[in-house]
């Protein structure tokens, strides 16, 4: 953290039962969206190898106000109250966060953003609140495409490890021949949860009308995808694959980073990243009275 | 609970402090939290902040923080070594005096947080006991397997084709840089220093099949030290790729910390 910039912890919600970090610059704001950053699953406001801390930082140098925060049940916040899904509460959750930054700071209007779930939570946001203008998305959940199923198989196959991994009893395919459930598997079976359901997930129709809604209201988009999802989405245009016909206009930056993880933990590549967003931010989102400039 | 940052402005630290949650209850002394470092530092919040609660509620004022360099402190992630967590944990402990009126200072650490715990008891004489909850013994070791657990990603991965070279001047363990000042200073623990005598009380949490106990446990008795074993019931995994094991909370070892407490 440099001198530039300046941290606080707050509190709000009912209760002040929400509880987050505010990076500042010390100069005067750029003017531009307040940046709220939302949990990736049940890592607290740091984020995953402490993403989070890093990308409010960078934000809050170029001028940004940023929050990221704890929804109810993790990091620091209040334990979450039954009679509510996962959803529900997180989308409740974003909503105070936005109030309490419009009444105590003065936002007009914000950018979502997140890893893995806290993406999937930013869409779903941004789809129902007309206060945001951008969505950030890192390792948002996809569908995957023909195309992409095909890459990895093929890829898998030409792997030294899958190979290793099946003559030594450990691949994947064995434990599912010998009807071993493991993690998640068994939580989904004790609910009677299919594979397919998730709190925060999206078909890929549902992707499409959300993303439409977006793009005709304006919101600039910013997604990136790592090698951490390689599983999911294996190749730089699978996006527009996925929807196709889907006119983005001049309001999508698409970043593949398939050299790195999940979580963008090595240093060059998480230098890359912040630089990525920075100017992203600059481009569609310009400080008061400066001009658009191409990227 | 109150969060706050304290320390040099140059070098803010953030701790979480909780106060005794009922008056009703005497209050038991101060207890400074040590978190671990790198990938087990996620891991551990979760349980950091119910031993937290649970302490406040039977009456001790508790003070978890993040060293420089992680967490919500300033300072970038290769900041710091384990020399500098210490000292950012004995400026915790002068934060914790001054907030909870007490002299005396327990300091309940994980993993490598478990050593800054322990050296923090061989510096000050305000540490009255010191919690040890699977300190790291052997720093090489550890860093030994945390760079495999890195290869062993590395060999799954479809996108990264060679594992990485041990030898870099930074390494990427499970998305966190480890420097050489910071490898140093960690590969420099041996059960050598857990030999030296201390005032402090000493408590030890480990499961029965961590393979460090037989070796810690001689090491600690044989400089006469006060020492009492406890076992760990529950698996605790203190990384992630453990089949989803971790981030569980191990509600039983907390309980016996709190009990302890009393």
């Amino acid at each position: 953290m440099t001198p530039r910039i300046r941290e606080r912890v707050v509190r709000f919600g009912v209760g002040q039962g929400l509880s987050g970090i505010l990076s500042m610059p010390r100069s005067d704001p750029a003017g531009t969206p307040f940046v709220v950053i939302v949990n990736a699953g049940i890592v607290h406001r740091v984020g995953p190898n402490r993403l989070y801390v890093d990308i409010a930082r960078a934000l809050a140098e170029r001028g940004h106000t940023v929050l990221r925060f704890d929804l109810h049940g993790l990091g620091d916040s209040e334990p979450l109250s039954g009679g509510t899904s996962l959803t529900s509460a997180a989308m409740a959750d974003i909503k105070t966060a936005f109030d309490f930054l419009e009444a105590s700071h003065g936002a007009q209007s914000f950018i979502c953003c997140g890893l893995c779930s806290g993406a999937n939570y930013s869409v779903l946001n941004a789809f129902d609140d007309a206060r945001v203008v951008g969505v950030l998305l890192v390792d948002p959940t996809v569908a995957r495409t023909r195309r992409g199923r095909l890459l990895h198989y093929r890829q898998r196959l030409l792997h030294a490890a899958t190979w290793r991994a099946l003559l030594t009893l450990r691949h994947p395919l064995w434990r599912r021949a010998l009807g071993v459930q493991r993690g998640m598997a068994v939580a989904r079976a004790a609910l009677g949860q299919s594979e397919q359901q998730e709190p925060s997930q999206m078909s890929a129709a549902q992707v499409r009308i959300a993303l439409e809604r977006l793009i005709d209201r304006g919101v600039q988009l910013m997604l990136v995808f790592t090698g951490g999802v390689n599983h999911q989405y294996n190749y730089r245009d699978q996006l527009f694959d996925l929807l196709p016909g889907l006119d983005f206009r001049d309001q999508l930056r698409l970043d593949f980073m398939p050299e790195t993880d999940h979580t963008v933990g090595d240093l060059p590549s998480r230098k890359q990243l912040l630089r990525s967003i920075g100017d992203w931010m600059a481009y569609s989102f310009p400080r008061r009275g400066a001009a658009k400039q191409p990227e | 609970m109150n969060l706050l940052f304290f320390g040099d402005s140059n070098r803010q630290l953030f701790g979480a402090y909780h106060a005794p949650s009922s008056s009703s209850v005497p209050a038991r002394g101060a207890m400074i939290l040590c978190p671990p470092w790198g990938p087990e530092y996620f891991i551990s919040h979760r349980i950091l902040r119910r031993l937290a609660e649970r302490l406040s509620d039977s009456g001790c004022h508790v003070l978890r923080f993040d060293y420089f360099g992680t967490g919500d402190s300033a300072g970038e992630r290769e900041d710091g070594d384990l020399t500098s967590w210490c000292e950012d944990a004995s400026l915790a402990v002068d934060e914790l005096r001054d907030m909870s009126g007490f002299e005396n200072v327990t300091a309940i650490g994980i993993r490598l947080g478990a050593v800054v715990g322990w050296r923090l008891a061989q510096q000050r004489p305000d540490i009255c006991a010191v919690s040890m909850w699977d300190p790291v013994v052997d720093g090489a070791q550890y860093v030994r397997e945390l760079i495999e657990a890195q290869q062993e990603i590395d060999r799954w991965s479809l996108t990264c084709a060679k594992p990485r070279a041990s030898k870099a001047r930074v390494l990427n363990l499970i998305g966190y840089p480890l420097t050489s000042a910071m490898r140093s200073s960690i590969e420099a623990v041996e059960t050598d220093e857990f030999t030296r005598p201390t005032k402090s009380r000493i408590t030890l949490f480990q499961s029965s099949s961590s393979p460090d106990r037989p070796l810690l446990s001689r090491a600690l008795q044989a400089a006469s030290n006060t020492v009492q074993f406890e076992l760990v019931p529950e698996h605790t995994s203190w990384l992630e790729n453990d089949n989803f094991a971790a981030g569980g909370l191990p509600y039983a070892t907390v309980e016996r910390m709190v009990e302890l407490a009393r």
